[in-house]
C-alpha cells in the first residue's frame, strides 16, 4: 500500500541543509533493492546523479590519505577511521534499532566487515558513503531477522536537550510535553519510530536526526531521491499519528 | 469556471501548507532524539574494544588457514619463474600418489615382496567373551606326580637281582625268550 503510494507526486517542504528549494516536485521511482545487494559501485555515484545523469564535480574524499593507508595495511590509520566514524555510525544504528546493545555489537560488525573488505575499496565513492552503505545494510538486515521482537534499550539523554531551541518551543506551547519529563518524551518518541518501517526509519534517522542531504541519502540507499523524500513524506505522516498530543 | 479554479488551488495551498507545518513539527519532535547518547567515554573505549575483538579473531583462525598462509609465504619467497610452483606441486602429488598405488604392503611380519600380509596375533579377529567360553579348551589341571626310583643296591619285590621280574613259569618258553631280550 505504501509502496504504492510512494510513486505518486508530492510537493513537500525541504531542509536547509539539503541544499534544495523550499519547494520541491518529487516522484518515487524505483524500489529499494535488497540490503546485502547494495556494493560500492551502488552506493556511490561518482560520475552522475541518480536523476539527472549529468555529470558532477565530486569534492575530494577527506578520507583519502587515511584509506590508502589502512589499504595498505596500516592499523593506524584504521583506527583512525572508526574513533572518526563510530559517533556518527553509532547514531544512525542506534536511531534505527532504539536499543544500545544492538548497537554496540552491529558497530563491531561493521567495523570488522569494513577492515577486512578495505583492500577491495576502489574509491568509487567516498569512504563516509561506503561504510555509511555497509552499516545501514547491516542494520537493515539485522532489523528484517529480528522482525517484531522489539526490545528498548535506551540510551541517556543528554542534559543539553534542555537548551535546545525545538526543546523549549515544543515545551511552552504544549501540555502534554511541558509535563511530560524527558525520559518519557524519549520514550514516546521511540515508540513512534518503531512504529515505523525499517526503510522509513532509515530516511528519518539519517535526514531528520543526522540531517544529512536528500543526495546522500539516494547513494547510500541506492535509492533515487524521489523516493527518499516520499518515504520521508509517509513517514511524517505516520509519526504524526503516533505523535498528535505531542504536536498539538 | 475561473473561481472555481481558484478556490481549489487555495484549499490545496491551504492544505500543503498545513502538510508543511505538521511535517517541521514533527521533524522538530524527532530531531530531539539526537540528544540521546551514550557518552563520551563509551566511543573512547568502543576503539579499545574492537581492537581487543580483531585481536580474539586472529587468535581464532584456524590452525590451517595459518599452515597455508605460511606455506603460500614460503612460495612467494622462493626464486625462480611462478609457474615452476603449482607445476612442481602438481608433480609431486603425482609422485606420491603414484608410490602409494604400487606400494606392497608390508609388515612386520609378512612376506617381503609378496604383498601377502601373514596374519599375526593382532589381525586376528576378536572373539567375544561368550565365543572365548564356549570354545575353549577346558585348562588342564596340572598334577605333580613324585617318584621315588629304588636305588641300583635296592632290592625291589617282584624283581630280581638283574632288575627285571622274576617269572616262575607262568609264561610259555617263546615269550619268555623274549622277556629275556627286553
Amino acid at each position: 500500500m505504501e509502496r504504492e503510494s510512494e510513486r505518486s507526486l508530492l510537493t513537500l517542504p525541504a531542509r536547509p541543509d539539503s541544499g534544495a528549494t523550499s519547494v520541491e516536485t518529487l516522484a518515487g521511482t524505483t524500489a529499494a533493492p535488497p540490503a546485502d545487494q547494495i556494493m560500492e559501485s551502488d552506493a556511490g555515484v561518482d560520475s552522475a546523479t541518480p536523476m539527472t545523469g549529468k555529470p558532477v564535480m565530486r569534492k575530494p574524499d577527506p578520507d583519502l590519505d587515511l584509506v590508502e593507508r589502512a589499504r595498505r595495511g596500516d592499523t593506524r590509520a584504521f583506527d583512525e577511521l572508526v574513533s572518526k566514524y563510530t559517533p556518527k555510525l553509532y547514531g544512525l544504528v542506534y536511531h534505527m534499532t532504539s536499543n544500545r546493545e544492538d548497537t554496540n555489537d552491529l558497530l563491531q560488525d561493521v567495523f570488522a566487515k569494513a577492515y577486512r573488505s578495505i583492500k577491495r575499496f576502489r574509491g568509487k565513492s567516498s569512504f563516509y558513503t561506503w561504510i555509511y552503505s555497509i552499516a545501514t545494510n547491516m542494520t537493515l538486515n539485522f532489523l528484517k531477522k529480528r522482525n517484531r521482537r522489539r526490545t528498548m534499550s535506551l540510551d541517556d539523554v543528554d542534559l543539553a536537550i534542555e537548551n535546545d531551541q525545538d526543546f523549549i518551543e515544543a515545551t511552552s506551547k504544549s501540555d502534554p510535553v511541558r509535563e511530560a519529563n524527558i525520559s518519557e518524551l524519549q520514550e514516546r518518541l521511540n515508540m513512534a519510530m518503531q512504529q515505523l518501517s525499517v526503510d522509513h526509519r532509515a530516511v528519518v534517522t539519517m535526514f531528520d536526526i543526522q540531517g544529512m542531504p536528500h543526495s546522500e541519502i539516494s547513494k547510500i540507499l541506492g535509492v533515487s531521491e524521489g523516493t527518499v523524500r516520499s518515504r520521508l513524506f509517509y513517514a511524517h505522516r505516520l509519526l504524526q499519528s503516533h505523535l498528535e498530543d505531542f504536536r498539538k | 469556471m475561473i473561481e472555481k479554479v481558484q478556490k481549489q488551488t487555495f484549499i490545496t495551498t491551504l492544505f500543503l501548507e498545513k502538510v508543511m507545518k505538521d511535517s517541521e513539527d514533527i521533524q522538530r519532535l524527532i530531531r530531539l532524539k539526537k540528544y540521546e547518547t551514550p557518552g563520551d567515554e563509551y566511543f573512547q573505549n568502543f576503539l579499545e574494544d574492537f581492537k581487543d575483538r580483531q585481536r580474539g579473531e586472529m587468535l581464532q583462525q584456524s590452525a590451517r588457514g595459518l599452515l597455508f598462509e605460511r606455506v603460500t609465504m614460503w612460495f612467494d619467497d622462493l626464486s625462480g619463474p611462478r609457474w615452476l610452483v603449482p607445476a612442481g606441486a602438481t608433480a609431486a602429488a603425482a609422485i606420491a600418489l603414484g608410490i602409494y598405488a604400487i606400494r606392497p604392503v608390508s609388515s612386520e611380519n609378512g612376506v617381503p615382496g609378496t604383498g601377502i600380509a601373514s596374519i599375526t596375533e593382532n589381525s586376528l579377529p576378536l572373539a567375544s567373551p561368550d565365543t572365548a567360553t564356549s570354545n575353549a579348551i577346558p585348562p588342564i589341571d596340572e598334577q605333580v606326580i613324585s617318584l621315588q626310583l629304588p636305588r641300583p643296591d635296592q632290592r625291589v619285590p617282584g624283581l630280581g637281582n638283574s632288575g627285571r621280574p622274576e617269572v616262575q613259569g607262568l609264561l610259555p618258553a617263546s615269550a619268555r625268550a623274549i622277556y629275556r631280550e627286553l
